[in-house]
């Protein structure tokens, strides 16, 4: 009997993953803790709050703010994993260019291009306009 | 999957399949740039000429046999090109009522037409996808642009209920139906079509059959959510009713044809039809959506309301093909395209008259019949066919659906289908008795001064229902050509 496609994979390629995983806790705990025994602490109001020159983190939670924040959040979503799709794209280039001529770049340049109108489109509409 | 492997040769040789697509997305960028930069004189005709363009080339690249292109992710040939004929033409004539509709409320949303095209290429690429992750996509790229329909008139509070409603309840589905797809991927390794059909793959997934019980299940919520069937009927009046009238009509046709299309080929391809449970899940809610459907909808006062009841109601005989096997898919795509024509027209004739909120209420048609004798025979024409009288082509869809029922030996479903399709007959003839038999002297209060479009609409969809009611063939062989044999539709038994 054959087993389950999803327990082909071997678990020891994650060990890597994992050596990471525990280096980054390590330093993570070192580095809040070295800062806390080393550091001096001369707290004052405005350094307390959770987030500096941000909001106020203590209060109601059923305010109000400008719905702009979500279209601005929105927005940047949209044109932050554009480029995340250009990662992968980017380390295989020189191999891709090799195998394929130049159509890599052309794929990524119709990629672009179409973004490129949708950003015409907000910017005209007025989009990123805060007032 | 070697033979869906990438090279630029077979991209280019795929190319020339792509390119109705690709019309409509560059019908679309050119939309939204036009719209940016302040054009906003012509964006229907522009829509419209890409439509045609898209549908005629399309149709020019119709070929029996079925082709997989694009590294196995897309379809062309065989059913396809029709498909993607039916999905623009749903997108064509609803664009007759947009421009109008927009103008009367006056709230010139000039983006509605990119969006139409947008929808219009996602249900196609829904509809024609080899691959469920394109599946996935299509349906995603129609629904982004139906939440936003929905949810167009953003300081209407009908219109907000209505976009918030479809977007958590269709968002909700739509991961249904991607976890059944990541689990005939778990079971298959697979999520390509034609490597599912595969007797391996199938294999694999009878091997397993409780999984794929839960696999099947999950697909089916998801489409059965796009079309609106029984237990995931809900949000369709309240969606509806909110919806700018005339792209209600484009919602319920358009949507449900490429939804009830991807159905029909994953049935198809994952041999549903061999699964005596997945069968009795279908029919069971076939059945409860055609009782359901009907029996509300003669209940409601309000003519959207009663429309989109009725649309569930249609769903409900679509799903009764679907049941019944190939021959079933064959009279389910003809039934969903006459559909279109009659929907769309009945959807837009209320959208014509429609200023205010109260207009939809039947009350307010009473005795149209008699200040508009023209524009009220219009509807009447619509109404007749939606209740399958003949000589309209409402009674031909219904009939080969039917037959088609009764030749798989689903015999209680036809029935209940038949039995129910007379509720329907009369709620429908209801509206058609308001406005001329009962006025009891009162006359209706709105506008019946209507723009040449629309009503150049209406004259072209009427003739097209009585022209296709009479000569039914000049649909059904081309679908027959399409599927390329199997069990004739046209052959009476």
């Amino acid at each position: 009997m054959t087993a389950p496609f999803l327990l082909y994979s071997g678990i020891q390629s994650y060990v890597p993953i994992l050596i990471l995983i525990s280096i980054a806790i390590f330093l993570g705990l070192l580095l809040t803790n070295l800062s806390w025994l080393v550091g001096p602490s001369r707290p004052n109001k405005l350094k307390a709050s959770a987030y500096e020159s941000g909001m106020d983190p203590v209060g109601s939670a059923h305010e109000r703010f400008s719905v702009k924040f979500y279209l601005v959040a929105m927005l940047f979503i949209l044109f932050d994993i554009e480029v995340v799709f250009m990662y992968p794209w980017a380390v295989q280039y020189k191999q891709l260019i090799q195998e394929f001529g130049i159509f890599p770049f052309l794929e990524m340049l119709v990629f672009v291009l179409i973004l490129f109108v949708g950003y015409i489109y907000v910017y005209k509409k007025g989009g990123l306009k805060w007032a | 999957m070697e033979a869906f492997a990438f090279s630029v040769e077979s991209l280019g040789a795929s190319a020339a399949y792509m390119m109705p697509l690709l019309v409509l997305l560059l019908t679309g960028l050119v939309l939204m740039l036009l719209d940016a930069f302040g054009i906003r004189r012509s964006l229907a005709w522009v829509a419209a000429v890409g439509l045609v363009i898209s549908a005629v080339w399309a149709w020019s690249q119709s070929d029996p046999t079925s082709r997989i292109v694009f590294f196995g992710m897309m379809e062309t040939g065989g059913i396809a090109p029709i498909v993607h004929v039916f999905i623009t033409m749903s997108g064509i004539f609803s664009l007759f009522f947009v421009h109008d509709y927009l103008k009367r409320q006056e709230r010139m949303v000039s983006d509605v037409y990119a969006l139409l095209v947008f929808s219009v290429l996602g249900m196609i690429l829904m509809a024609n996808a080899n691959d469920l992750i394109i599946t996935f996509i299509g349906l995603e790229t129609m629904s982004m642009c139906l939440y936003i329909f929905a949810s167009l008139f953003k300081t209407e509070v009908a219109s907000n209920e209505a976009g918030l409603k479809y977007f958590l309840l269709g968002s909700f589905a739509s991961a249904f139906l991607l976890f059944g797809i990541s689990i005939v991927y778990g079971m298959t390794g697979y999520t390509n079509l034609s490597m599912l059909a595969e007797p391996e793959s199938l294999a694999r997934l009878t091997d397993n059959l409780p999984l794929f019980y839960v696999a099947a299940g999950l697909l089916l919520i998801g489409f059965l959510f796009k079309v609106a069937a029984f237990p995931f009927h809900n949000w369709t009046p309240d969606v509806y009713e909110g919806t700018p009238t005339p792209l209600a009509g484009f919602m319920a046709t358009g949507s449900k044809l490429a939804a009830f299309v991807a159905l029909g080929v994953v049935m198809k391809r994952l041999d549903f039809i061999a699964y005596d449970k997945v069968v009795t899940i279908l029919a069971l809610s076939a059945l409860f959506t055609m009782i359901y459907g009907n029996i509300v909808a003669a209940r409601q006062t309000n003519l959207k309301r009663m429309l989109a009841y009725s649309s569930i109601a249609h769903s409900g005989y679509v799903l009764l093909g679907l049941c019944a096997a190939d021959i079933g898919f064959k009279s389910i795509i003809f039934y969903m395209f006459i559909y279109t024509l009659m929907n769309i027209g009945a959807f837009g004739m209320v959208g014509m008259v429609e200023s205010k909120h109260t207009d939809t209420d039947m009350e307010s048609w009473r005795g149209l019949g008699l200040k508009a004798p023209y524009f009220a025979g219009g509807l009447a024409i619509f109404l007749f066919s939606l209740a399958g009288i003949p000589p309209l082509a409402g009674f031909m869809s219904k009939y080969q659906v039917f037959i088609s029922a009764i030749r798989e030996d689903l015999i209680f479903l036809a029935t209940v289908g038949i039995l129910t399709s007379v509720i329907g007959a009369y709620y429908y003839i209801r509206v058609i008795v308001l406005m001329f038999f009962n006025s009891q002297g009162k006359e209706p209060s709105f506008n019946l001064s209507f723009a040449r479009l629309p009503m150049a609409g209406i004259v072209i969809l009427v003739a097209l229902i009585l022209l296709f009611g009479i000569f039914p063939s000049l649909i059904l062989a081309p679908i027959e050509a399409a599927f390329g044999g199997g069990v004739s539709l046209t052959a009476l038994p």
